[in-house]
This record gives C-alpha cells, structure tokens and sequence, in this order.
C-alpha cells in the first residue's frame, strides 16, 4: 500500500509548501530537494568556496524551516527563499568583517570538483570583485533579478546599486574575455 | 528573459555555469538538523516546565501545606466536649465542626428542594 508520501515527488510545490507550514517534515524535505541546487549554485557563485556554500545552503533551509509557518502565501515561497539565502550570504559577509576577515576573497577557496574550466574561470572572476558588487552581479546575471528587485533586496539605493552591476560587469568582461572571443576560449 | 542592459557573454556565462547538482546528500544533512533543532526544542520546553513547575512548588507549596493543615485542624475540632471514654469514640465521626458543615449543608439542601418543589406544586 502506498503511503502519501510516495507521491509528493510529484505535488505541486505550494501544495507541498502547505504541508510543510503544518510541520510535515517529509514535504519539506521534498522542499529541500527541488531547490537546492539553485540556492548552492547562488551560495557558490557568492563564495567560490564549494564547502562553505553547502554550509550555508543549510542555514538557508534550516532558517526556512524555522519561519515557515509564518509565510502567509504559499506561492511567495520562491521568493522568500530567496531572500532568506541572501540575509543568510549578508550576515556571513557582516560576521567576517566582524573578525577582521572583511578581506575579499584571495581566490585559493577553489571549487574541488564537478567544475567544467569556464566555471571556474568565472568563480575566480566573481572572487576579484568586491562582496557588494559580486553580489549585486550575481543576483542580477545569476538570479535574473532586475536592479529595482535587487536594490530592495539588499536594501540599498537603486543608483547604488546600477552602478556595482556596471563596473562589475566591465571587470567581468575583462577577465572573461576569452569566452567572448570563441576563438580564444581553451578547448576542453 | 530579459534584464536591463544585461551583457550577452556574461549572461551564457552565468547560464552555463548553472549545475543541477545532485540534492540528496545536503538533504539529508538538513533534515538532521532541523530534527536536532525538534530535540533542542522539546528539550527546551520540558526544561522550562521542570523549571516552572519547580518554582511554583517552591513558592506555593509550604504555603498551600500549612494551609490545609490549619483547615484540616479546624474542622476536626470537637463540637461538645465528651471525654476521653467510649462516648467520645462513639460519637467522634459527628462531633466535629466538619460535620457540622455537612449537615448544614444537607439541611439547606433540603428545605431549598422543599421550597421550589411547594412552588411548582402551586
């Protein structure tokens, strides 16, 4: 006899959203399934340190658990899991400028595995760039985030904002530059 | 999708550095953690009832002791005084102010079913 929960792989992600709200476990879990490959790929692209981003892909959803009873609307559900990962990304920047650590990142965090060369060329890329700005790019590039979304995301000015993307963008495309040029580009 | 003013190259950059990574490892780290956080919580929560329950025994508890003792004194006490002999043994379940009470009580138990009974039947 099958259980209900042999068919929540196949729910509609609100309906597991509403489960979950009411402490089912096994739904959040299915939860947790589906979307942690977007959010260890956003905690990546934030850290380039592949450990770390599991670490705080964990936070994320622990945090998720914790306040999902509060989530009003199920189908906010992607949005505010996306705020809750960049709160969790904010508050781990804001504690390594506490210990002193506000550095940015040297780049030897690298990826250990499943990495195709241009990944790691653009996690070495993002890594030059400031916390702020790297992250401002990445929600805009990655995320797909426009930069009015992004400003109130981060809780900062919209202007502010437009710019980190732009400069970002140009170091991007200097240190990129070889996937512009296809001829350039290193053959696997 | 469309974003303002998006570069192209950094755009299939970004896309393809996209992985679908496999999930059920990091899954089940995270449900240990949140049943770690169920234990946390219970544990939390009998704690602080342990705690309350042990705090309103200290406040309460001699108080409401010495209490009962008092009323328990005061209800035993003997109506009319019959000595130490058989009588008194006799004698002693009724010849306390407890008893007294009850059948006080008794009585205005009665005559109040007297009275509302002579009403109906008028």
């Amino acid at each position: 006899m099958h259980k209900a929960q042999d068919y929540y792989p196949d729910c509609p992600e609100a309906f597991l959203v509403s489960l979950a709200r009411t402490g089912d476990r096994k739904a959040f879990a299915e939860l947790v399934r589906r979307r942690q490959s977007p959010i260890r790929n956003l905690m990546r692209r934030c850290c380039n340190d592949y450990t770390l981003a599991d670490d705080l892909t964990q936070q994320v959803f622990l945090k998720v658990w914790l306040g999902i009873r509060k989530l009003r609307k199920a189908s906010a559900f992607s949005g505010w899991l996306k705020r809750v990962a960049v709160s969790v990304w904010l508050q781990h920047i804001r504690k390594k400028d506490a210990l002193g650590d506000a550095g940015e990142m040297t780049g030897n965090e690298l990826p250990q595995h499943d990495t195709t060369g241009m990944v790691l060329d653009l996690d070495r890329a993002l890594v030059k760039l400031p916390n702020t700005v790297r992250l401002c790019v990445v929600l805009s590039y990655h995320e797909g985030m426009s930069h009015r979304e992004i400003a109130k995301l981060i809780q900062m000015p919209l202007g502010t904002v437009k710019t980190h993307i732009r400069n970002g963008a140009q170091q991007l495309q200097q240190l990129l530059s070889a996937y512009g040029n296809p001829s350039e580009v290193e053959s696997p | 999708m469309i974003i303002e003013n998006q570069d192209q190259m950094l755009q299939s950059v970004f896309a393809e550095a996209r992985q679908d990574l496999d999930g059920e490892a990091i899954t089940a780290r995270v449900m240990a953690k949140t049943r770690r956080q169920l234990y946390l919580l219970a544990a939390g929560v009998l704690s602080l009832v342990a705690a309350l329950l042990a705090g309103t025994w200290l406040v309460f508890g001699l108080p409401l002791l010495e209490f009962a003792v008092l009323i328990s004194q005061f209800l035993t006490m003997t109506l009319v005084d019959l000595g130490e002999g058989w009588l008194a043994l006799v004698f002693m379940p009724v010849n306390n102010i407890a008893s007294l009470f009850i059948v006080t009580a008794k009585a205005i138990h009665m005559g109040w079913k007297k009275i509302i009974g002579v009403s109906f039947t008028a």
